[in-house]
């Protein structure tokens, strides 16, 4: 019948995609085969010959993209490469959202995370992690504007810096779900300090739109992008704590692994490459 | 702000939201692929089968409609590995998420487009002697899909846009690489036109979404007036 | 009409209430080969259910219906007892996704499996039988009441069945569009189909039909011959009826006669 036949191939082309599909998630709740496999991680990599590396390619200049040849590159590939290139191995980069490379590194489909990530208790308690190879400070960013107008050089501690801003009523911009938003909300309960005066941003650069604005009137951020968004405003530091350090995260476990990028990165630091890659990114030395 | 920036911000745009192009489109058809058999299957089973099941399919149907999408993919993103004690990747996160999901919707369009195909089709396709699932599959349905086109056709864009809550479990589509541009842009220095990867990304989606509500939607109003359904 | 030939259809004492309105009260008939029978009577006396119950679209609640001495109503598979009694429809019911064609050609299809060719060849040669194989390939939507009524009937005769049950097939239609479908149903008689119709068209019945019934109030009332029913009837009911029928169809004789009424 004329007027069934290509409906009929139509019908029977839809009626495979859904079943692919269907069958494609469904085979995600299907129970994982046996015990685990007696080869370990390392092992496996090695036999490979490559790792594969979980990073969120967005935060320059950690990790970020060249726009030329479409490579992640940054001050995490660099330290990276160098780890694999001394376990004999090469890299497959994943790139993949900041907040699901912790739940994807735990659904086996990356080897390691590197991107800037910081070790935090929650994560140690999670996660096995390598040896730090690079300590952030947290700093507090004002206008160069601000800073002068408000007759601010630099506050002694981060205490300080709330309750000059709570007499004033001034408002404070975070990144939200950064270990800086954490620091901020904590210390304003001690406070006080009114929530409705604490803004956070999903992305940095609106945030900074604000600061420049006088929209809100300081930022708590890592160094690193402070120094990276005062190439484009008038920014000036007036406080500085150390942060939590930087590490390469792994499953828990996984000791071979981890035996064998602490070693590279102790090298690293040993010989001052870690130095050198911070020159070369202009992020403070560690 | 120059010329040549611009239009350099604009080329790399296009080179770099074009990766997330087959991303975006593989968890839009993944999505609304599942929510077309859930969705056709809960109509079918609503007004030929009817209690208890219907009552189970409207729960079903107030309860997707009712909760916001992000609340949807973050619970089975998240709540669905605590439930089993197995993790889930994000392609099958969030197509399981924007499918279940778009069922809800897709059933009721599906059923309403069941109900007006009228009883008299099914008494006439049994009085030439067809089974009951022979009347559905040759004239009840046929006749059903094609009345519920312009309702699929809106529920198609819809899944095209919400897709875009993929970049938020990582997954690499049109979102996420309009994201990576923006870092690039960063650390080039090129602050002004950080609102460009999203603009172009808006661009996209809407290149999406257009044809398919103008033209699809118009032809299946024409064809349904052809037949007189 | 003769004792001869074989019994079709028998309807044995069918009973169908819905609700606690009892609508078919034992209701019994047969059809033989070849025979004509006409059911008539008020809207509402359950002409339409008994059609309902003999195929099992409705089954009745008390009763049996036979299909050449087997049973309908007791059938282990029904669906093949339906494939063997058309059914034609006061409102044609054709398949609106479907050409003219295809919608006498499915079953064919579907039902009796035959293949492609094979089912396209029966449904061109139901469409010639019923003067529509010209718009074939037309859809309903295309075509007037009385052709898609045509083509209705000719999806029920591509089935070959032992009978066919006709509902009220022209009372939806326009005055103009009616005697084509009568002509069809005529010449079905003429070919010896055994028809079971329910109709106001009394020159249809006069013309061929074997005996007519009058069916009121679940019951049927009186039956008889054609002649015996419309010129002289026994029964006060029918006499009533049948003058309230001629009132109509004088008034319908007259908006014909005068155009554009």
């Amino acid at each position: 019948m004329g007027a069934l036949e290509p409906k009929t191939k139509a019908a029977i082309i839809i009626t495979i995609i859904i079943i692919g599909a269907v069958a494609y998630v469904a085979g995600y709740f299907t129970p994982k085969p046996g015990p685990a496999p007696a080869k370990s991680l390392y092992d496996i990599i090695k036999e490979r010959g490559y790792i594969v590396v979980g990073t969120s390619a967005d935060y320059p200049p950690f990790e970020y993209i060249n726009e030329t040849t479409g490579e992640i590159v940054g001050f995490d590939a660099d330290v990276m490469n160098y780890i694999a290139d001394k376990l004999g191995v090469s890299i497959k980069w994943k790139d993949i959202a900041f907040d699901s490379l912790i739940p994807t590194l735990k659904a086996g489909d990356i080897d390691v995370i590197i991107a800037a990530m910081e070790l935090t208790p929650e994560r140690a308690a999670e996660l096995g992690y390598s040896t730090p190879y690079y300590t952030t400070k947290r700093v507090v960013v004002v206008l160069k504007s601000f800073a002068q107008a408000q007759g601010i050089t630099a506050f002694e501690s981060f205490e300080d810096f709330m309750s000059f801003f709570k007499d004033h009523g001034f408002k404070i911009g975070v990144q939200s779900g950064t270990t800086h938003e954490d620091r901020v909300m904590g210390a304003a309960s001690k406070f006080g300090f009114p929530s409705a005066n604490i803004v956070s941003y999903p992305k940095a650069d609106t945030m900074f739109m604000d600061l420049s604005a006088n929209k809100i009137q300081a930022v708590v951020v890592d160094e690193a992008t402070a120094v990276e968004w005062s190439e484009q405003y008038d920014l000036v530091t007036v406080y500085k704590e150390p942060g939590y350090p930087l590490v390469i995260f792994m499953r828990k476990g996984e000791i071979e692994l981890q035996d064998a990028i602490n070693a590279a990165i102790l090298e690293m630091l040993a010989k001052g490459v870690v130095a050198d890659l911070a020159a070369k990114w202009g992020i403070p030395p560690p | 702000m120059s010329a040549s920036e611009v239009a350099y911000v604009l080329y790399l745009s296009f080179i770099f939201l074009a990766k997330g192009i087959p991303v975006t489109l593989a968890v839009t058809a993944a999505s609304i692929s599942i929510g077309f058999a859930l969705g056709l299957s809960m109509a079918v089973a609503r007004v030929f089968i009817g209690f208890p099941i219907s009552g189970l399919v409207e729960a079903y149907e107030k309860f997707f409609r009712g909760v916001p999408d992000l609340v949807i993919i973050f619970l089975i993103y998240f709540g669905l590995p605590a439930l089993t004690g197995r993790p889930i990747a994000p392609f099958p996160a969030i197509s399981l998420a924007l499918g279940l999901r778009s069922a809800a919707y897709q059933s009721q369009i599906f059923r309403g487009a069941l109900e007006a195909v009228t009883r008299d089709q099914m008494d006439a396709a049994l009085s030439v002697g067809m089974r009951v699932h022979q009347a559905i599959t040759h004239i009840i349905l046929p006749q059903a899909l094609r009345i519920s086109l312009p309702g699929w056709a809106s529920e198609f864009a819809v899944v095209i846009k919400d897709s875009s809550y993929a970049f938020l479990l990582g997954l690499m589509d049109l979102m996420r690489s309009a994201e990576l541009l923006r870092a690039s842009l960063l650390a080039m220095g090129l602050i002004e036109y950080l609102i460009i990867p999203y603009a172009i990304a808006a661009l996209i989606y809407f290149a999406f979404t257009f044809p398919i509500s103008r033209y699809l939607a118009s032809w299946a109003v024409r064809k349904r007036v052809e037949l007189g359904l | 009409m003769g004792g001869m030939r074989e019994k079709v259809l028998e309807v044995v004492d069918i009973w169908k209430a819905y609700g606690s309105l009892q609508v078919l009260k034992g209701v019994s008939f047969d059809v033989r080969e070849s025979e004509i029978k006409v059911i008539f009577g008020p809207s509402g006396a359950g002409k339409s259910t008994l059609l309902r119950c003999i195929n099992m679209l409705t089954p009745p609640d008390r009763g049996e219906v036979f299909l050449r001495g087997e049973s309908v109503t007791r059938a282990r598979d029904v669906h093949k007892m339906r494939a063997r009694i058309g059914m034609v429809f006061q409102h044609f019911n054709l398949f609106n996704h479907l050409t003219a064609l295809d919608n006498v050609a499915i079953a064919l299809r579907v039902v009796k499996k035959l293949p492609k060719a094979e089912a396209r060849r029966r449904a061109l040669e139901a469409l010639r039988r019923v003067r529509m194989e010209e718009w074939a390939s037309h859809y309903p939507a295309q075509l007037s009441g009385g052709q898609k009524q045509r083509v209705a009937i000719a999806r029920a005769i591509a089935m070959e069945p032992d009978i066919i049950l006709f509902d009220e097939p022209t009372s939806a239609l326009d005055p103009e569009l009616i005697d084509e479908v009568l002509q069809v149903m005529l010449d079905l008689a003429r070919d010896g189909t055994t028809m079971l119709v329910v109709t106001h068209e009394l020159d249809f019945a006069r013309a061929v039909a074997d005996e007519m019934m009058f069916l009121d109030s679940g019951v049927i009332v009186e039956r008889g011959s054609p002649e015996q029913m419309l010129t002289s009837p026994k029964s006060e009911r029918v006499k009533a009826f049948l003058r309230k029928i001629e009132r109509l169809e004088l008034r319908r004789r007259e908006r014909l006669a005068r155009p554009g009424v």
